[in-house]
C-alpha cells in the first residue's frame, strides 16, 4: 500500500528519468565516429586520447621520445671519444725487433736496417744472427764474396733495405781483414779517394749513416761514454753534442763521426749504455759519383799531362799558343782540383760513418701503490669527468637531433596539428 | 505488419543497414537519455555523452551480441555502465552542479499532485534523492524509469530479481529517513 509520499518519490523519480525530447540525433553522430573503425582503432584512440586527455598522452610521448633519443645518443659513434693510439713507430718496432741477446751478447757485427714506408708504418724486421761486418769502405784486399747469412723470422710487410745484403745478393762483397780476428777493426783505414788511387773494379763506396735513442737513467754518465768511444787515431771525432735539463728532463744529442770499420763496434758499445728505443741506419750509394768522378779525373790528368808535354816539346812555339797552352792548363789543373776536393769530400764521408745518438731520461721510479681512499677519490674523479663527458655528448647529439631535424620536426608538428584540427572539427559537426 | 524486434534490427544493421539502427534508437534513445539524466543528476551534456558512447559500442560489438538477454536489458546495461564511468570522473562536476530544473521538469507538468503539494516538497525530494549514496539512487532511478520493468532493471543490474527488490526496499527506507531528517 503507497503512501501519499511514496507516490509523490515515485513521480519525482520518474520526473528524474523522463525520456528526453526530441528527434535522436546521438546514434548518427555514434555511426559517423565510427566510421571506418577498423582502419582509425589504434589511430582515433591515440587521437581521443590527445584531446581528451593530453596530459598522459603528453607524458607518453614525452618519454617515448627521450627513450629514442637517448637510444640514438648512445648508439651514434662519434660520440665516443677518438683516442689517439700511440704510433711512436719507432719503439714499436724497437719493441719488435731483435731481442737484447742479439744486440749485446752477442759477439760480432751486427747490422739491421730497419725503414718505414712514406705513410710510416713499419715496414719491415728483421732478425739475423750477427755476422761479421764487412766495411764496405774500400780496402785493399781482393775481391772475396761475402759470407752473409740471414734469417727473416718476421716481416710485416714492406720491404727491409739492407744495404749489404743487396750487396751481396747483387754481387760481390768485400771482406775486410780484421787485424784481431773481428771485423770491427776492420781496414777501413784510409779513406778512399786518395789522389791517384784507383778503387778495384766493384767496390761499393756507401755513406753510412746510422740514429740511436737510447733511454738511461744517467743522462750525462752516458752523454760522457758515447765520447769517450771515439778513437781519435782513426779520425774520429766528435761533430756535435748538446746536453739539457736534469734529471728526469735530461736529454743529451751527439752527431759522432766514427770510422766505417768500426760503426758496428760503436754501436754495439752505445746499446750498451741504456735500453734502446729506437735505431736505424741508412746507406747512400755514393759509388757511381765516385766512379765518374775519378774517371774525369783520369781523363783531366791525362789531358793535363799531354798539355805539359806539349809545353816542354813545343818550347819554339809561338808566344800565343804558349799562352793558349798555359791557360788551357790552367783550367784543366783547376777542374782536376776540383775533382779532387770532391772525391776527397766522398772518401771523408765514406770512410766515416755519421752515427746520432738521442740520450734521454729513463722512466722514473714506480711510484707507491695508493691509499685505498686515494684510489677511490681517484675513481670518482675519473668516473665523474667521464660521466659528465658523456652527458655533454648525449647533450650534443639531442641538439644534433634536433637541430639536424628540425624542418622534419617542422613538418611533423604541422601534419598533427592539421590532424588534430580535423578531428575536433569531426567531433564539432 | 508487425515491426521487427529488437533482435532483428540488430541484425539487420550488422548486415549492414544503418536504419535499422536508426530505428533502434528511435525505440531507445529517448528512455536512455533521459535515465543518462537522472543517474548523471541532471547533467545534460554528459548523459548525451553517455548516450553517444553507448551508440558507439553497440555498433562496435553488434556483431557480439549473442541473444542471451535481451537487446533492451543490454542497450540499458552498456548505458548505465557509461553512466557510471563519467559519474566517477566527473564526480567533482557533478555533486557540484546542482539539478537543473528544468532537466527534472516533468514530461506533463499538468499533474495535480505536483501543485496540490508543491514545489518545496519536491524539492526536498529530489535533494534527498540526490544525498543518498550512487548505489541506492541508481536502484531507486532503475526502479522507477519508466522504460524498463523490475526484471529489465535487474537484467541490466545483472542482479537476480529478489536482490533488486531488497535493494529498492533498503533505498526507500534510506530516503525516508533522510526525509524525515529534513522534516525535522
Amino acid at each position: 500500500m503507497t503512501t501519499p509520499v511514496d507516490t509523490h518519490i515515485e513521480s519525482i523519480l520518474r520526473d528524474m528519468t523522463a525520456d528526453a525530447k526530441g528527434a535522436p540525433q546521438l546514434w548518427r553522430r555514434a555511426l559517423r565516429s565510427t566510421t571506418d573503425a577498423s582502419k582509425r582503432t589504434l589511430w582515433s584512440s591515440f587521437m581521443h586520447n590527445l584531446l581528451h586527455r593530453p596530459l598522459p598522452t603528453a607524458a607518453m610521448l614525452i618519454i617515448a621520445f627521450s627513450a629514442t633519443i637517448a637510444a640514438i645518443g648512445v648508439s651514434m659513434p662519434s660520440l665516443s671519444r677518438s683516442r689517439a693510439i700511440p704510433t711512436d713507430k719507432r719503439a714499436q718496432i724497437n719493441s719488435m725487433t731483435v731481442g737484447d741477446s742479439a744486440f749485446r751478447h752477442d759477439e760480432g757485427l751486427y747490422n739491421l736496417l730497419i725503414e718505414n714506408d712514406e705513410s710510416g708504418k713499419f715496414v719491415g724486421q728483421a732478425k739475423r744472427t750477427p755476422r761479421e761486418f764487412v766495411s764496405p769502405s774500400t780496402t785493399d784486399t781482393p775481391d772475396a764474396a761475402v759470407d752473409l747469412s740471414y734469417s727473416l723470422d718476421s716481416y710485416a710487410g714492406g720491404s727491409i733495405h739492407d744495404e749489404q745484403h743487396q750487396n751481396t745478393l747483387a754481387g760481390r762483397g768485400r771482406r775486410a781483414t780484421p787485424s784481431d780476428g773481428t771485423a770491427d777493426s776492420s781496414a777501413h783505414s784510409h779513406p778512399t779517394g786518395l789522389p791517384g788511387s784507383t778503387p778495384p773494379t766493384g767496390e761499393r763506396h756507401v755513406i753510412r749513416r746510422a740514429t740511436i735513442e737510447i733511454k738511461t737513467t744517467d743522462v750525462r754518465g752516458a752523454f760522457l761514454k758515447a765520447q769517450h768511444l771515439l778513437e781519435t787515431g782513426h779520425g774520429e771525432y766528435v761533430q756535435d753534442s748538446s746536453i739539457r735539463g736534469e734529471v728526469e728532463d735530461a736529454r743529451a744529442e751527439m752527431t759522432l763521426r766514427v770510422a766505417a770499420g768500426r760503426l758496428s763496434a760503436v754501436l754495439n758499445a752505445l746499446r750498451e749504455l741504456g735500453d734502446v728505443q729506437t735505431e736505424y741506419m741508412t746507406g747512400e750509394d755514393v759509388t757511381m759519383q765516385i766512379v765518374d768522378l775519378e774517371a774525369r779525373l783520369r781523363n783531366e790528368q791525362r789531358v793535363e799531362a799531354e798539355v805539359l808535354k806539349l809545353l816542354e816539346t813545343r818550347q819554339d812555339a809561338p808566344l800565343e799558343e804558349v799562352l793558349k797552352l798555359r791557360q788551357s792548363l790552367g783550367e784543366i789543373r783547376t777542374r782536376i782540383e776540383q775533382m779532387l776536393g770532391q772525391r776527397e769530400q766522398l772518401g771523408r764521408l765514406v770512410s766515416l760513418s755519421t752515427i746520432l745518438v738521442l740520450i734521454r731520461a729513463g722512466d722514473p721510479p714506480p711510484v707507491e701503490a695508493d691509499s685505498l681512499w686515494t684510489a677511490f677519490c681517484d675513481s670518482m674523479s675519473s668516473a665523474w669527468r667521464n660521466g659528465v663527458a658523456f652527458l655533454g655528448d648525449v647533450i650534443a647529439a639531442i641538439v644534433r637531433v634536433l637541430i639536424g631535424g628540425l624542418v622534419f620536426w617542422i613538418a611533423l608538428i604541422a601534419v598533427i596539428f592539421a590532424i588534430r584540427r580535423r578531428v575536433l572539427r569531426n567531433a564539432a559537426k | 505488419m508487425d515491426a521487427p524486434s529488437d533482435e532483428t534490427l540488430l541484425k539487420r544493421f550488422v548486415d549492414g543497414r544503418n536504419a535499422a539502427l536508426g530505428e533502434l534508437a528511435r525505440r531507445y534513445e529517448p528512455p536512455m537519455l533521459g535515465l543518462a539524466r537522472g543517474l548523471l543528476r541532471g547533467n545534460d551534456d554528459l548523459a548525451r555523452d553517455a548516450i553517444q558512447e553507448t551508440w558507439v559500442r553497440v555498433i562496435r560489438f553488434a556483431h557480439t551480441f549473442n541473444g542471451n538477454a535481451g537487446l533492451k536489458t543490454w542497450l540499458y546495461r552498456i548505458a548505465i555502465n557509461q553512466c557510471r564511468d563519467l559519474a566517477a570522473m566527473h564526480k567533482k562536476h557533478a555533486a557540484s552542479d546542482l539539478a537543473d530544473e528544468s532537466s527534472h521538469e516533468s514530461a506533463s507538468n499538468d499533474k495535480p499532485e505536483h501543485s496540490a503539494i508543491g514545489r518545496e516538497r519536491s524539492e526536498q525530494i529530489r535533494i534527498a534523492i540526490d544525498t543518498l549514496d550512487d548505489a541506492k539512487r541508481e536502484i531507486l532511478l532503475l526502479c522507477y524509469h519508466e522504460g524498463l520493468t523490475h526484471k529489465e532493471a535487474a537484467g541490466a543490474l545483472e542482479l537476480p530479481v529478489g536482490t533488486l527488490k531488497s535493494r529498492l526496499h533498503a533505498a526507500l527506507n534510506a530516503l525516508r529517513e533522510q526525509l524525515d531528517r529534513e522534516a525535522i
